[in-house]
Parts: structure tokens; C-alpha cells; sequence
């Protein structure tokens, strides 16, 4: 027996407590450990201000990416958290990993059910690898694209053996390794600047879409086996007539056909910061 | 019939027990600590409202509901509204609202802000702060190009267009009353800027209504990083009181969307009053207050 009223006045009554709808999660991505997780509410609707919580793990439960590290999103009119997070999940294993993302509406009195989605990180493995100015879409850009560092590694967190392991002093100054682009805009700012180690820089002012990549070429006869990537760092100094994008495709033909998409992500045109941006 | 919420001032959550007996309640769960809240700014009702967890220490992974009225209830600012922020790292919402109140009132607001832990069962009680926009009216309005802490910098600005209103939302007296055909073409008005990179980037060209031209420092110092539209003591022995203002910045040509706008009864800018950094939109008009 239990109060229900005092003096004729309600007592609250929450025995069973309401829950938030669970939701459902679905993912892109996976180069590098870069994954997007895009969350809708089971059955329908949409959540009107709505909270996340989620966690990432192995099958034996080991976590890889906790919660206070994957990234929230605003809705467009920052008004409250879009239905979108990001992560990058740089845990050595390659196994298939789990997210769990709770939701909780704001004054449901409960959390809701986990639900799950997986994912499988993925590296590249290709003779050349191409960075490419787009826009949000993935669509070629015109919009220039520079780089001023660019390096690639076989350990996640920018570890293990860089590529080029030398600062280039010209397109081919590294034995096995070749780097080339679609449109340089003068002498001045050559390929190879993006790989000198000085931070001058390789600059496509003036390109067309189609023209506007800049890649690597790792040789058949130096590397018979290509070298598996899974980070990279580049830097990409910008103005507002930067493209604000860039795609990183991989293919094992010098026209780069049948190339494989290894994502889209966001100079730092997005974020007004001339850092250097870390992948994977 | 009403519902008791407190009994004994004791909020029915924290009620285990009355003379022995159970409430009907689960109260297997924790309510969310108080958020202690203050605010900043108000100028064309710009208002960042900053949010703390009352005792100290920190939310975890919060989320909130706010809410702007006046003291009569009118809601100025709804929910959906007010601006979210995320923490530098992008892991959880930051303690941080922003607010922009165009309401015509020029009375006081309460924003009020309830907090909820993520998987705490009740929501917090209100946490509360006031503010009232504010306006300016000055001789010299001058916005400066600046870093996001506001500090100066040589990144160059570019402004296509800027309108200062006497009404909120951009309405009432517009001024320059007429596109500017050169820096002192209105009568009572004239705006200069401490550095133009050329003939073509003159300062009026930012108060001419064109979007094909802008004023542009090229080259600036720091120093000089700024436009400034003076009212004359002449024409304007009592100035206008700005209520809001619109920028329309060149989107190709600017190294910073940060600005300052400062005030003065000075010349030389002399005893200025800071009345905030903001943001402009990098590819549309932006309208403050």
C-alpha cells in the first residue's frame, strides 16, 4: 500500500516509469576508423530535444571508443543535438566493433533501450592515393584546394612508418615513391611541397574541378606490397575560396579508375583553424 | 484538483516516506542538480547565458530546457530558439545558450533553465538569470576586425554592406538613409576606415547597397582593421539610437568574420565603449538584433 493522496490532494504517481523511444542507428564511413552514426527514432517521428549517450566495443567488451569521445552535432539551427555523431576509433584491433546509443528526451523519465549498429574499421592498400577538393556532397570542386603537409602511416594515430619517409626536393626525389597532381598553379608552389617538410605548399589556384588532386604513388618495383594506411595527417592552409572538402580515394591504376572512396571530410575552412587535421 | 509537488518543502522526489508509508513514486533514480546561471552581453538582445551545476563540480553529459519571458509571461525566446553549444571537443553540450531576443519590449527578461543529466530520472529544478537588450547610440560606430577572443588582428576584413536600424529586426529609420556614392555623400554622415587597399575598395562602397563592391583593408595592420560610420554633431545633436544592424560580408576575400563594434563620442575613438564581438555569416546577410 502506498500514498496516493494527502488531504484529497494527487500525489505524484510514476510506478512505471516512461522511457524515451529507442532508437535506431545506422552508420557510414569505416576508413580509417572514421565512422558517422546517424540516429532516428524507432517508429517514426523525431525527438524534439533530445540527449545521447553511446559507447563503442569489441565482442569481448572491451571498449574502443567511450562515450566522452565521440563528437555530438547541433542541429542545423543549433537549436539542440542532431541525430548524428562522430567518432574515429583508433583501438589496434581490426575486429568488427558494436555502438550502443541510449537516448533520453528531455524530462522523459527514463533513458531509452540501447540500440546497436557495426562497424568494421578499414585501411587503405592501394598503389595511389589521391586527396581531392569536394564539396559536401563529395562532388568535384573547383574550389582550389592546397596542401602544405601530407603524410601517411602504417599505425593509427599518426604511428609507425611515415610516408615519404624523406622530405621530397622534387616529384620523384624518393625512391618507389611518385607524387603528382591535376593542376599546379606555378613553380612557385610545386607538387612536392606538400611532402618538403618546410610548409610551403602545393597549390591548385586556378584548377578545375577535375583537376583538383593532388596524390601519391607508391612504385611496383619498390613496393611490390603496398603499405597498409591507417592515418594520416595533412595540412591544407585555406581562404575563403578554398574548397571547403576533400575525398580520399585509393586505386591501383595510373587514370585512378575503379577507384575505391575512402570518405569525405572537412578542411579546416569548416573550422576556421590552420592546424593540422589527423585521420584514423 | 491539483498535484502536490512539495511537501513540507520537501519535493515529493525526495520523499522516501510519510509516517511510514511509500509513495506511489519510483524513486529509484536521481534528479539532476540546480543549474546556477548568468548572462552576458545584450546588446541588440545578444545574450550568451552561461550555465554552472549549482555546489560545484560539473555536468557530465547534459542536456537542457530555457526559456526567455518578460515579467508578465510573455515568452520572448522559446526553447527551439535559443542556441545549443558543444563542448571544444565536440563530446557533450557546453554550459553555454545563446540567445537572440528581438522582442520590441525594452523591459527586463528571465531566462529560465532547467538541466538534465543524461539518465537522471527527474529533471532539475529552474535555474534563473535576467537581462535586458540593449542599444546603442553613439557619434562613431566602428567595427573592427578581430580574432574570435575579440583580441585585434590583420586579418583583413570585407564588407559588402552595413545597415544600422532604429527598430529590432532590422526595421524603423535605416542609416545611411541613402546608398553612399562617396564617404561623406549623406548629409551628417560620414564613414571612413583606418586603411582602404585601393580606390576601388573605398570605405563608402561598404554603404552603398551594392553586393558587386565592398570595402576591403588589404594589407591592414591590426591597428587599422576597422570602418566607422560617424553621426555629425550638426545634422544629429541628439544620435539615433540603434536598435539592430545588418552585414552582408564579401564572401571571397575576407580572412576574418569576427568584429568588434565599439563606440565613441571621439574622433580619435578615445574612451570607447566595447559592446562585444560577433559573428558574421561567411555567404549571407547577417542580422544582429
Amino acid at each position: 500500500m502506498g500514498i496516493d493522496k494527502i488531504n484529497n490532494q494527487d500525489f505524484p504517481q510514476s510506478t512505471t516509469a516512461p522511457a524515451t523511444t529507442t532508437p535506431s542507428v545506422s552508420l557510414a564511413g569505416g576508413a580509417f576508423g572514421v565512422v558517422t552514426a546517424t540516429i532516428t527514432k524507432s517508429g517514426g517521428g523525431t525527438y524534439t530535444n533530445p540527449n545521447y549517450s553511446a559507447q563503442c566495443a569489441l565482442a569481448d567488451g572491451t571498449v574502443t571508443v567511450t562515450d566522452a569521445n565521440i563528437d555530438r552535432n547541433l542541429e542545423s539551427d543549433a537549436s539542440h543535438l542532431a541525430g548524428t555523431l562522430n567518432f574515429t576509433d583508433t583501438n589496434a584491433s581490426t575486429a568488427e566493433r558494436t555502438i550502443t546509443v541510449k537516448a533520453q528526451e528531455f524530462v522523459d523519465r527514463k533513458q531509452s533501450a540501447g540500440a546497436t549498429a557495426t562497424y568494421t574499421p578499414s585501411y587503405i592498400q592501394k598503389k595511389y592515393i589521391r586527396i581531392r577538393g569536394v564539396d559536401e556532397d563529395g562532388n568535384d570542386s573547383s574550389q582550389r584546394s592546397s596542401i602544405s603537409n601530407i603524410r601517411f602511416y602504417t599505425g593509427t594515430g599518426q604511428s609507425g612508418t611515415e610516408y615519404p619517409t624523406t622530405n621530397l626536393t622534387s616529384a620523384t626525389s624518393e625512391t618507389g615513391i611518385v607524387v603528382s597532381a591535376g593542376h599546379e598553379y606555378s613553380s612557385t608552389y610545386p607538387i612536392h611541397h606538400a611532402v618538403n617538410g618546410a610548409g610551403n605548399m602545393w597549390w591548385a589556384l586556378g584548377t578545375t574541378a577535375a583537376n583538383n588532386w593532388w596524390q601519391i604513388e607508391f612504385e611496383d618495383a619498390t613496393y611490390s606490397t603496398k603499405p597498409i594506411i591507417k592515418s594520416m595527417t595533412v595540412t591544407m592552409p585555406w581562404n575563403t575560396t578554398s574548397s571547403a572538402y576533400f575525398k580520399i580515394t585509393g586505386s591501383d591504376n595510373a587514370d585512378h579508375s575503379s577507384a575505391t572512396d575512402f570518405g569525405v571530410y572537412a578542411t579546416n575552412i569548416i573550422s576556421g583553424t590552420t592546424t593540422a587535421i589527423n585521420i584514423g | 484538483m491539483g498535484t502536490i509537488n512539495r511537501f513540507s518543502v520537501i519535493r515529493h522526489s525526495d520523499i522516501s516516506n510519510i509516517n511510514g508509508q511509500t509513495p506511489n513514486l519510483d524513486l529509484s533514480g536521481s534528479v539532476s542538480p540546480i543549474p546556477s546561471v548568468s548572462t552576458s552581453g545584450g546588446l541588440f538582445g545578444q545574450v550568451v547565458a552561461t550555465i554552472t551545476k549549482a555546489g560545484g563540480g560539473e555536468y557530465t553529459n547534459p542536456n537542457y530546457s530555457a526559456e526567455c519571458t518578460l515579467a508578465d509571461g510573455t515568452v520572448t525566446v522559446t526553447d527551439a530558439n535559443i542556441d545549443r553549444v558543444l563542448e571544444s571537443d565536440g563530446s557533450h553540450l557546453a554550459g553555454t545558450l545563446e540567445i537572440s531576443d528581438t522582442n520590441a519590449s525594452t523591459a527586463q527578461r528571465t531566462v529560465t533553465i532547467t538541466a538534465q543529466e543524461f539518465g537522471d530520472l527527474t529533471r532539475s529544478e529552474t535555474g534563473s538569470a535576467t537581462y535586458t537588450p540593449t542599444s546603442i547610440q553613439a557619434k562613431y560606430i566602428r567595427f573592427t576586425g578581430v580574432l574570435v577572443d575579440g583580441s585585434a588582428t590583420n586579418k583583413r576584413l570585407a564588407i559588402e554592406d552595413i545597415r544600422f536600424f532604429t527598430g529590432g529586426g532590422q526595421s524603423g529609420t535605416e542609416y545611411p538613409t541613402t546608398d553612399l556614392t562617396a564617404d561623406n555623400s549623406e548629409t551628417g554622415i560620414t564613414v571612413s576606415a583606418g586603411h582602404v587597399y585601393n580606390s576601388t575598395y573605398e570605405a563608402w562602397k561598404a554603404f552603398d547597397s551594392s553586393s558587386g563592391t565592398w570595402w576591403w583593408p588589404l594589407q591592414t595592420t591590426a591597428a587599422n582593421n576597422w570602418i566607422q560610420i560617424e553621426f555629425e554633431d550638426g545634422t544629429y545633436g541628439t544620435k539615433p539610437i540603434i536598435k539592430s544592424i545588418q552585414v552582408d560580408f564579401q564572401n571571397s576575400w575576407a580572412d576574418t568574420y569576427y568584429f568588434k563594434i565599439t563606440t565613441s563620442a571621439n574622433a580619435d575613438h578615445s574612451s570607447a565603449t566595447d559592446h562585444g564581438v560577433f559573428l558574421a555569416n561567411v555567404s549571407t546577410v547577417t542580422n544582429f538584433g
